[in-house]
């Protein structure tokens, strides 16, 4: 009873949706009595259903009602409450619902903000509603949640054990948030392109760039965090395609927020703001495709169905069409003669943008190219991690550069030879560090080094940027500091920090995989890591295998780590939970394989890594969010 | 013009993604179809003749399967090469497995083959290609490889492979 609830809700959706579709496309309303309903009523309604119908899901799977296929097929009763919750996620179904209710959300949120332009708000409103009436009609044609089997199953055949886990849990609605939050930033500029005369929409468009990047940024750092202890293969990113498809629109929406910035700022480049606006949601639309459709080979695959992938395609194909077609009508309204000045704060952002799309393009191509050469040279290839890394170094290195004179050039135009003179103490500062780096990694990769030592003028420069408002003389005051520059400092932080962890987890990772017998130690870095055997302990709803390690440094005990191999439903799913001693140095970081069947003496697989400087990346991935958040808040408390 | 360009682009991005859709990106062809057979060594299983190189050379259809006791979805196929091996002659290669739960194993659920060999350094798997059990290949008879079945061949393979053999006579 309650499924067809549900999805009387979900079909509620769709017909109220349509309502703003048919009024997007007969823009004469004359013949319309619809104009009575107004399309903030409308995205109050949708939202209100689309949260009932989810919720009837939640409800269900709460209750173990196998009678859904859904849940018979992703739950079971012996699993935790908050598992069964992020069950509702956990399959094509439900997570394309979940998609659904972040849209109508993000369109409520924006139906109750105050905007001045009412044929913005109202456009904005009827092409986010039409987005929605296109993605509620995808569900209930090719995904419908509330589907039931017959004859119901007495048992569930349990959630994907990898995904019950609590970084998981939240990953995917982070994510989410992070990719649909553009489809409100897709429908503001597209709302502005439909306007025919120009009109000031880049101060509406702002919070909404800020707080879905901050949302993508939480949900990919998660993911990866997530795939860093659970998979237990010793790193943090593996370009799987998916993980690509996330970082596509993260980089488009990196660019969008330092555009965003000038545009507001100086009223130019806003037809590139435009542009970036619209590509970042068609990338995001892009990643659910290559994920949903199944046509490329990865880890979350999930089963191949051709109707859906040919559905989303459409979707795809229509919503580039819309955006792109009006992009090229009405762009030209937006252009401007200003002439960009290379040395100045606007040049360096340019820069910054050209070398972001770049390496958006070189990764788009990566990831689609097996694709392409399976259909036009029947040739089956993957690119790997050697053409990412390979071509993620040389990119990097100048735009680190930019980032770090960037925000230390004046708007408008600048002196190369005066900024040297001006900053004179960064320059000595720069140049101690670098001699103190390269003297401690002395002998290290030569990239590492050079990494280490652009992150860390990042770095410095980042905090030379809010000294410059503490006053010395007479006496020492830290007079305010616009949050402005604390955003923007936090934030070049976060990716001077995450560039050292990447680049120490990756460049430098010590490895040790063997065979250890019973008290016999192994040495990594500075560790002792002695094996103490293998227990075997009973979980909630599996059986794991607990190897116990001890962990001495100079003989002193330090820490005992305990990796696991949990065995799901009888031993038919097996994961990795791998036992992680974190320092700021770097991560003691195991993992247990099988026993060694064929020596007589007791032995495991064991594989030792030492990490070094990971968990920077985690805190450098938080001071992005944090610096997202309070550029977020700053516009909109403006 | 623009917009022409817009088209051409957006088409050309439909196809590439259709041609995708029909593709299913897990099959890995193997690079051995249409060659002849790579050479191998068995050893022998006591009270079962040896499958050796000549077999293969025969002019005949042949089937080879590899399987090993100690995999589960081998078990599930039995039944369907107990079935294939009344019209067509299989031979068996056992992948690193123990003698005697061979035995056991073709006692219990009934052999179909003609001949099996030991594989028992997994070397002729390599050779062969093999990444998972079980594995199944047909040899034509100048023995050339022509098809390969990954995974448990279910009644419905059956149907398939008996289809193909009856198109090559």
């Amino acid at each position: 009873m309650v499924a067809e609830i549900g999805l009387l809700f979900l079909i509620l959706t769709f017909v109220v949706s349509s309502i703003s579709t048919v009024k997007l496309i007969i823009q004469d309303t004359k013949y319309l009595s619809l104009t009575e309903i107004s399309d903030t009523k409308i995205s109050l309604l949708i939202f209100l259903f689309s949260l009932f119908s989810f919720s009837c899901l939640t409800y269900s799977f709460i209750n173990s009602d196998f009678s859904l296929d859904i849940i018979s097929k992703n739950s079971n009763s012996q699993l935790p409450l908050i598992y069964k919750i992020t069950g509702v996620w956990g399959n094509h179904e439900g997570s394309i619902l979940l998609w659904l209710l972040v849209m109508t959300f993000f369109g409520f949120l924006f139906s109750i903000s105050n905007i001045q332009n009412q044929e913005l708000y109202n456009k904005t409103l009827m092409i986010q509603n039409s987005l929605i009436f296109l993605f509620s009609s995808f569900i209930i044609f090719t995904s419908n949640p509330f589907v039931r089997t017959f004859p119901p199953s007495i048992e569930g055949s349990d959630l994907n054990p990898l995904l019950q886990d609590p970084g998981l849990a939240i990953h995917p609605p982070m994510l989410y948030l992070g990719y649909v939050g553009f489809s409100i930033v897709y429908s503001i500029s597209l709302a502005a392109l439909m306007i025919p005369k120009k009109i000031n929409f880049v101060g509406i468009l702002k919070p909404w760039v800020f707080i879905s990047w901050v949302f993508l940024t939480a949900g990919i750092g998660l993911g990866s965090w997530w795939a860093y202890y659970e998979l237990g293969w010793g790193g943090f990113w593996f370009w799987d395609p998916v993980e690509n498809a996330s970082l596509l629109p993260w980089l488009t929406a990196s660019a969008l927020i330092h555009t965003v910035i000038i545009s507001s700022k100086k009223d130019i480049l806003i037809n590139w703001t435009l542009l970036l606006s619209i590509v970042t949601f068609l990338l995001s639309l892009l990643g659910t495709f290559l994920v949903r459709s199944g046509v490329l080979v990865s880890v979350h695959a999930f089963a191949n169905d051709p109707t859906r992938g040919i559905f989303i395609l459409i979707m795809l194909i229509l919503i580039s069409f819309i955006g792109l077609f009006f992009f090229l009508k009405s762009s030209k309204l937006y252009s401007s003669d200003y002439n960009i000045k290379f040395i100045s704060r606007e040049g360096a952002i340019s820069l910054n943008n050209i070398f972001l799309i770049s390496l958006t393009f070189t990764i788009l191509v990566g990831t689609i190219y097996p694709l392409v050469s399976s259909i036009f040279f029947s040739s089956k290839l993957s690119v790997g991690a050697p053409f990412f890394n390979s071509i993620l170094t040389p990119v990097m290195i100048p735009m680190t550069l930019g980032m770090i004179i960037g925000p230390l050039l004046r708007w408008g135009s600048d002196d190369l030879g005066k900024l040297l003179v001006r900053l004179k103490t960064l320059l000595i500062l720069f140049i101690l560090t670098s001699m103190i780096l390269w003297y401690l990694n002395f002998g290290g990769p030569i990239l590492s080094i050079i990494f280490f030592i652009f992150s860390s003028w990042i770095i410095i420069s980042s905090i030379f940027e809010l000294g410059k408002f503490i006053t010395f003389k007479p006496s020492i005051t830290i007079n305010r500091i616009p949050s402005k520059s604390i955003s923007q400092s936090l934030s070049h932080i976060g990716i001077g920090l995450l560039i050292i962890g990447a680049t120490g987890s990756s460049l430098l990772k010590e490895e040790k995989i063997q065979f250890q017998e019973i008290d016999k130690n192994i040495q990594i870095n500075k560790f002792d890591v002695q094996f103490k055997g293998v227990e075997i302990i009973e979980g909630p709803n599996y059986l794991s295998q607990t190897g116990v390690f001890d962990v001495f440094q100079d003989d002193t005990f330090i820490t005992r780590m305990k990796p696991e191999k949990r065995f799901y439903n009888i031993g038919q799913q097996v994961t990795t939970e791998a036992a992680i001693y974190s320092t700021t140095l770097g991560d003691l970081y195991i993992a247990i394989g099988d026993k060694n069947k064929s020596d007589s003496s007791v032995s495991w697989t064991t594989r030792i890594w030492f990490n070094p400087y990971t968990i920077w990346i985690w805190i450098g991935v938080l001071f992005l969010v944090v610096g997202g958040c309070i550029s977020f808040f700053r516009v909109i408390t403006i | 013009m623009k917009y022409v360009i817009l088209i051409i682009c957006l088409f050309g991005i439909s196809f590439v993604f259709i041609q995708g859709l029909k593709k299913d990106p897990t099959i890995i062809p193997s690079n051995l179809i249409s060659r002849k057979f790579p050479e191998f060594q068995l050893k022998p299983l006591k009270n079962y003749d040896l499958l050796s190189q000549k077999d293969l050379q025969k002019k005949e259809i042949k089937i080879v399967n590899f399987f090993a006791s100690w995999c589960p979805p081998c078990k599930v196929e039995h039944p369907q090469l107990i079935e294939l091996s009344k019209s067509f002659n299989l031979y068996g290669i056992a992948k690193k497995d123990k003698p005697q739960q061979l035995l056991t194993w073709l006692e219990e659920l009934g052999n179909p083959f003609k001949k099996v060999g030991l594989d028992n350094e997994g070397m002729v798997s390599i050779e062969w290609g093999v990444y998972g059990l079980p594995e199944t290949f047909i040899v034509d008879d100048s023995g050339v490889i022509i098809y390969k079945h990954i995974g448990p061949v279910m009644k419905k393979d059956v149907i398939e492979i008996k289809s193909l053999i009856k198109k090559l006579k």
